[in-house]
């Protein structure tokens, strides 16, 4: 949120006309913890000028009287042009929206998928009746095109929905833009489909998307930019806003570890068990020396020293078996799974029971790095450089 | 005959600037097109700074 916010200022430094979107989905999981660390989110994003609001069908998670309170609270507008009250049968949100950005007149509207189901941590009260996209757009086009110069499409549908929505609308739909808010997909070039510009930064804030264009004041783009703006450990910061994220983060641990999260496991078998480093230093004591040197020796650490020990989506590159048959589980104390904190040499080896002698061990090792070092996590791993510092 | 060719060169003068003001015009409807920013990001799910 610290670099978001600085690469922001950086842009309203070089660029006049400047809009900020969401395409939907900024709320987090249905915990307390996730609720209390999501109010402090939109505490920040009020102070960042994103003029409308897409509703996902995670912004829902709280409860619609949540969000409305958020609304209320940071005079957020969101929309929605195919969310119904369950009961009233009628829209919860505008439609559309239209901002004026350098003289343009910029239309926006915003879907949910049609494939997803909205469940919340209050949901034996809301009801929600997402409607065909379809018909929504062709509902709402019209009118908005009337009045906008260009049309964003903020979609909250899959990857899939979306093209096939964008594909079924066809040239000449109004769009102009489309910028994807439900999936963790990421484009990094420009995508056409027909005359539709489709742009996606996601996943959960780890990246920042820009689009620079040149547009006729009737609206017709003339050129597109696309940059990507990686919010790593790289990117600039504004450290006032970093401490208060630190300090909310500490305040909120113990909240989190009230809420510990679960894995749920179906991967690996149910027979096999993990022993743990120290079984493994049993016999591989020079390994175990270097391996208390490593990042992965350390790297529970790091999600206590963030206050994200509680995070699933982090947790699972933070432990040893994650979501694995007898892998790590906080609430389990029996057979030491608890005790399976940072990525241990079953992290990569595989369960202690079936260690092999064959060769084969280490071969299946090196598969293993691309399961937490993905592209949208680690972009700049490779396997040469980062093997150098585990080497054993 | 410097004045013819002092009227010759004037009018190819005159020409030229007329010539060079009709292709520029395409250069001022550029200066016409409007710089557009758009910052997009979706899916945050809550997410205020890196795992670690």
């Amino acid at each position: 949120m610290a670099r978001r916010a600085a690469i922001f200022q950086d842009i309203a430094k070089n660029h006049k006309n400047v809009l900020h979107l969401d395409a939907g989905n900024m709320y987090g999981r249905r915990t307390d913890a996730a609720r209390a660390q999501t109010e402090f989110l939109l505490d920040h994003v009020a102070k960042l000028d994103y003029p409308v609001l897409a509703v996902g069908q995670w912004d829902l998670n709280y409860g619609l009287d949540f969000l409305k309170q958020q609304a209320a609270k940071h005079n957020f507008h969101y929309i929605s042009a195919n969310l119904k009250g369950g009961d009233s049968g009628k829209l919860l949100f505008d439609p559309y929206a239209v901002v004026k950005r350098g003289g343009l007149r910029i239309g926006l509207i915003s879907v949910i998928g049609p494939s997803y189901v909205i469940t919340t941590m209050s949901a034996k009260v809301d009801k929600f009746v997402i409607d065909s996209p379809r018909d929504a757009l062709e509902k709402y086009l019209p009118e908005l095109r009337k009045k906008s110069d260009i049309i964003v499409l903020l979609s909250g549908a899959s990857t899939r929905d979306t093209r096939e929505l964008l594909t079924d609308l066809g040239t000449g739909s109004g769009i102009d833009i489309c910028v994807e808010g439900a999936d963790l997909r990421q484009y990094r070039r420009l995508n056409r489909v027909g005359d539709v510009y489709l742009v996606s930064a996601n996943p959960q804030g780890k990246y920042l998307g820009q689009l620079d264009l040149q547009v006729t004041p009737k609206g017709v783009i003339q050129d597109a930019v696309l940059t990507l703006h990686e919010l790593g450990k790289q990117a600039p910061q504004i450290d006032a806003i970093q401490d208060d994220v630190d300090k909310f983060l500490k305040g909120n641990e113990k909240l989190s570890q009230n809420s510990k999260v679960t894995p749920h496991p179906d991967k690996g078998l149910k027979d096999e068990k993990y022993l743990g480093t120290l079984r493994c230093s049993n016999c591989h004591k020079e390994i175990f020396t270097k391996y208390q040197e490593t990042a992965h020796a350390k790297a529970w650490q790091t999600l206590v020293a963030k206050g994200q020990t509680s995070n699933p989506d982090c947790v699972g590159c933070h432990v040893t078996g994650w979501d694995y048959y007898n892998g790590f589980d906080p609430t389990v104390s029996s057979n030491g799974r608890n005790t399976l904190f940072n990525v241990q040499c079953e992290a990569c080896h595989g369960y202690g029971t079936m260690h092999a002698r064959d060769g084969e061990w280490a071969a299946q090792a090196k598969k293993s790095c691309t399961h937490c070092h993905t592209p949208e996590f680690d972009p700049d791993f490779d396997y040469d450089t980062y093997w150098a510092r585990i080497a054993h | 005959m410097h004045r013819v060719t002092l009227r010759a060169t004037s009018l190819l003068v005159a020409l030229a600037a007329a010539l060079g003001l009709w292709t520029r015009l395409p250069a001022s409807q550029a200066e016409d097109l409007v710089d557009l920013t758009i910052t997009f990001e979706g899916a945050v799910h809550g997410e205020i700074a890196p795992c670690g």
